[in-house]
């Protein structure tokens, strides 16, 4: 009787041609994501330079960008737990 | 599984000489190595400057759920009451289930009620906002840090009961290299982070030497 209070089961199938095609997408997506955010980063640290900006604007700044980085990823982590299964189905 | 990681004595996961090449063992020896193109994973999890080191852990962690409920998903036929009566990672290692909270003595039952349990309890981990906030600005709770390591020890269990039960499954569906990709990056986020104790990794530390061996 505890199977029946419980919620549907979380495991359901997949094919396999949908968990590949996402592995494939997912660790190209992790890689361009590493990067582009040191990229982002060393932008920064450039156009402060060029413009001379204050050692303590330059903390400001810096701060800014990693919280915006930091909001970035939590938006993204909401997201992924919501709409991925959905949307592997109309891909796959 | 013995075929699969060589012998306990050996480090090296060379395929046993006597292991004629083109039988079904040497095939599977050859596929633990595969992986996809993949870059530099090592470098990829590594804490980006000035983040914060629990809403790196976060985001991880429910990309890793995400990867294991599909890995799963595309075996979840040939894992039956039948195939596996009890949630074992090789003859020497098995799990019952208890999640501490509101099943405080462990049930002994068969894998695929075990990750069902196992994946709904993440599920309900994942969705509970005062354990993983999703709005901006929301702290995370104090012991943030330990309740993630618990997720992740949990989670490496399917990995081991993939790999220990269903691998030649894995490769007849050609998704071997994605099944080892996915737990390589697993190993080096556990790894970068100290997340998982060495003895929780022992089913696969063979495993775990020969993928991580050439990035160190
Ligand atoms: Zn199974």
């Amino acid at each position: 009787e505890m199977e029946q209070q419980r919620r549907e089961s979380r495991v359901c199938n997949l094919s396999p041609q949908a968990f590949k095609f996402y592995m494939e997408q997912h660790i190209e997506n992790v890689m361009k994501s590493c990067e582009e955010r040191e990229n982002r980063r060393l932008q920064l640290e450039k156009e402060m330079k060029k413009i001379g900006l204050s050692e303590k604007d330059q903390n400001q700044m810096r701060k800014m960008l990693s919280q915006k980085e930091s909001n970035f990823i939590r938006l993204k982590r909401a997201k992924m737990g919501k709409h991925l299964f959905r949307k592997i189905k109309t891909i796959g | 599984m013995s075929f699969l990681f060589g012998s306990r004595a050996s480090k090296t996961f060379k395929p046993k000489k006597h292991i004629p090449e083109g039988t079904h063992q040497y095939d599977l020896m050859k596929h633990a190595a595969a992986t996809l193109g993949s870059g530099n994973l090592r470098s990829a999890v590594m804490l980006p400057e000035g983040e914060d080191l629990n809403e790196w852990v976060a985001v991880n962690t429910v990309d890793f759920f995400n990867q294991i409920n599909m890995l799963y998903g595309t075996i979840t036929e040939m894992c039956t009451d039948e195939s596996c009566p009890v949630m074992s990672a090789g003859p020497k290692y098995e799990y019952h289930w208890a999640d501490g909270q509101t099943v405080k003595k462990p049930i002994k039952c068969s894998a695929p009620k075990y990750i069902d349990y196992l994946m709904t309890w993440v599920q309900d981990q994942l969705d509970d906002e005062t354990l993983f906030p999703s709005k901006i600005g929301v702290p995370f709770p104090r012991n943030f840090q330990s309740n993630a390591k618990t997720i992740l020890k949990r989670l490496f269990r399917v990995y081991a009961h993939i790999y220990h039960q269903h691998f030649s499954e894995v490769v007849q569906l050609g998704e071997e290299a994605h099944l080892n990709t996915s737990f390589k990056h697993f190993i080096f986020f556990v790894q970068e982070f100290q997340l998982i104790e060495r003895k929780e990794l022992a089913p696969l530390q063979e495993l775990i030497d020969k993928l991580t061996a050439k990035d160190r």
